[in-house]
């Protein structure tokens, strides 16, 4: 995964719901490896400046550029990994969700097999390959979505709430994959609203916080200068609710 | 008292393996699921691409195809009637008074109720996995081949409630096909028939077989649908 380092990069990237700016403006640039956070209260618009990122939706303007090494034209989407919130789990067996992102990306079958059984062995759902993924719980769902985002191999992954409806066994087993990954080199942008979490897990690996508010992205801080003296009033106040 | 002799009769007629009733009701049957057939070929890609595919003047469409569902047959029958006699556009293909006839107008009434219930099944497919199509930039085929897949379901209680509709109906086959003994009467227009006529033995024979397809049908919509609801 390290060879091919690819930066992830918004500029200007504004988006407009019913004339009022959800994101507004935002340069953002994702390149180096570690766990970096994008934090911010509900309705911040991170979710929406993910969307962007991960090229699910268009920006009504600005421009989102993935560049760098191993950026294959065409397959290029499939090198950003995304994990939502509720996953998407296609009516198919837990195998087959994964064979699907795979055919897609055309790989071929003896690789597909090998890759999922990998996967699916590190989310610890190799028992359950041939069970449908929709009876699966929502934390293994999530973790099927997990395999299904590190089979592709992505060069980023974006991360957005991916553990806040689990519970603590499936949300810890989840944050010990994506560290592990992360500590191979792999960027990995951590979207939450849960301070707690954020101290815990992001950071790592050099990674730095983005906090969102009301759609604008203040510059990004390390961990522990965010912590300890937030850049802007309003990350100031955000933190000034979780000491109380 | 007469009611009892003609369900007795009737028993005894479907037992006997009586020969012009199986005529009737094998073609009803070659009638209905080739009508059915065609309709699927047009209604299972025509919904699919109306639910995978915006365009000027969609929406009208889609809502004009859910209208198409409630045609009245016998307007359907007259129509065709109009089309195919030997004064029509279409007379020199002499198809009135043919299985054939009927066939068309069947299609007519059946294609946009598979077009209709796949364009609703398949839309919301669509949007369940948008973000996972978005995010691997899969092409428009692929993802409605994708759907069709996923949503074979719903395609088949579409194929079913169509069919269970086609059954069922008696106006535009009448008008279309004639009625004509041996070579256009199906279940529904013989039972009018002989109805009619008071001999309610065939009648009620017709009748049973009828209701016994039409419940089969529904039954498997029902236990293939619990299947698919059972997800959440
Ligand atoms: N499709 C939409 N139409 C209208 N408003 C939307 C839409 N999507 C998001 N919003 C609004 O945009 C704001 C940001 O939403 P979101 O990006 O989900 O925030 P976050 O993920 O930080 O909670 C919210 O106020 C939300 O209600
Ligand atoms: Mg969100």
């Amino acid at each position: 995964m390290a060879e091919a380092r690819l930066i992830l990069e918004g500029r200007g990237l504004c988006l407009h719901r019913q004339s009022r700016a959800i994101v507004d403006r935002v340069d953002i640039r994702i390149d180096a490896g570690g766990i970096s956070g994008l934090v911010g209260a509900n309705g911040a618009g991170k979710t929406s400046l993910v969307s962007l990122l991960a090229g699910l939706i268009a920006p009504d303007s600005g421009v989102r550029r993935i560049t760098g090494a191993g950026c294959v034209e065409g397959a290029g989407e499939a090198r950003i990994g995304l994990m939502m919130q509720k996953p998407v789990i296609m009516r198919r067996s837990v195998y087959g969700n994964c064979d699907y992102v795979l055919k897609a990306l055309g790989v071929e079958k003896a690789v597909r097999r090998a890759r999922i059984a990998d996967g699916l062995a590190l989310v610890r759902l190799d028992q359950r390959a041939r069970d449908d993924a929709r009876l699966l719980s929502a934390g293994e769902q999530q973790r099927l979505a997990l395999a299904q985002m590190l089979i592709a191999e992505p060069a980023v992954l974006l991360c957005d709430e991916a553990t806040s409806s689990l519970d603590p066994p499936s949300r810890r087993l989840i944050e010990k994959i994506v560290a592990d990954k992360a500590a191979t080199g792999l960027p990995v942008l951590w979207v939450t609203h849960n301070l707690a979490q954020l101290k815990r897990f992001g950071g790592r690996g050099g990674g730095r916080v983005f906090f969102m508010h009301q759609g604008r992205l203040a510059p990004p801080q390390d961990i522990e200068a965010f912590f300890t003296a937030p850049a802007s009033k309003e990350a100031r106040a955000f933190l000034a609710y979780e000491r109380i | 008292m007469e009611t009892l002799i003609a369900i007795k009769q009737a028993f005894g007629l479907l037992l006997s393996g009586d020969s012009a009733l199986f005529t009737i009701i094998f073609l009803s049957l070659k009638v209905n699921l080739t009508a059915v057939g065609y309709a699927a070929l047009l209604g299972f890609p025509m919904g699919a691409l109306l639910a995978t595919t915006r365009f000027y003047g969609h929406t009208m469409l889609v809502g004009l195809v859910n209208a198409l569902m409630g045609l009245p047959p016998v307007v359907v029958g007259l129509a065709v009637y109009m089309m195919i006699s030997r004064s029509g556009p279409l007379g020199v293909l002499d198809l009135l008074y043919t299985p054939t006839a009927m066939i068309i107008a069947q299609v007519i009434l059946v294609t946009p109720i598979i077009t209709a219930l796949t364009r609703a099944a398949l839309a919301r497919i669509d949007k369940d996995y948008t973000p996972l199509f978005r995010m691997l930039g899969i092409a428009p085929m692929r993802r409605m081949l994708t759907l069709i897949r996923d949503g074979w379901v719903e395609l088949l209680t579409a194929l079913l409630a169509g069919l269970g509709r086609a059954m069922a109906e008696v106006g535009a086959v009448m008008i279309v096909g004639g009625n004509i003994n041996h070579f256009t009467r199906v279940m529904t227009t013989s039972i009018t028939l002989e109805t009619s006529r008071g001999a309610l033995s065939v009648a009620l024979a017709l009748g049973g077989v009828l209701l016994v397809l039409t419940l089969l049908i529904n039954l498997v919509v029902v236990v293939v649908g619990r299947r698919e609801q059972d997800d959440g």
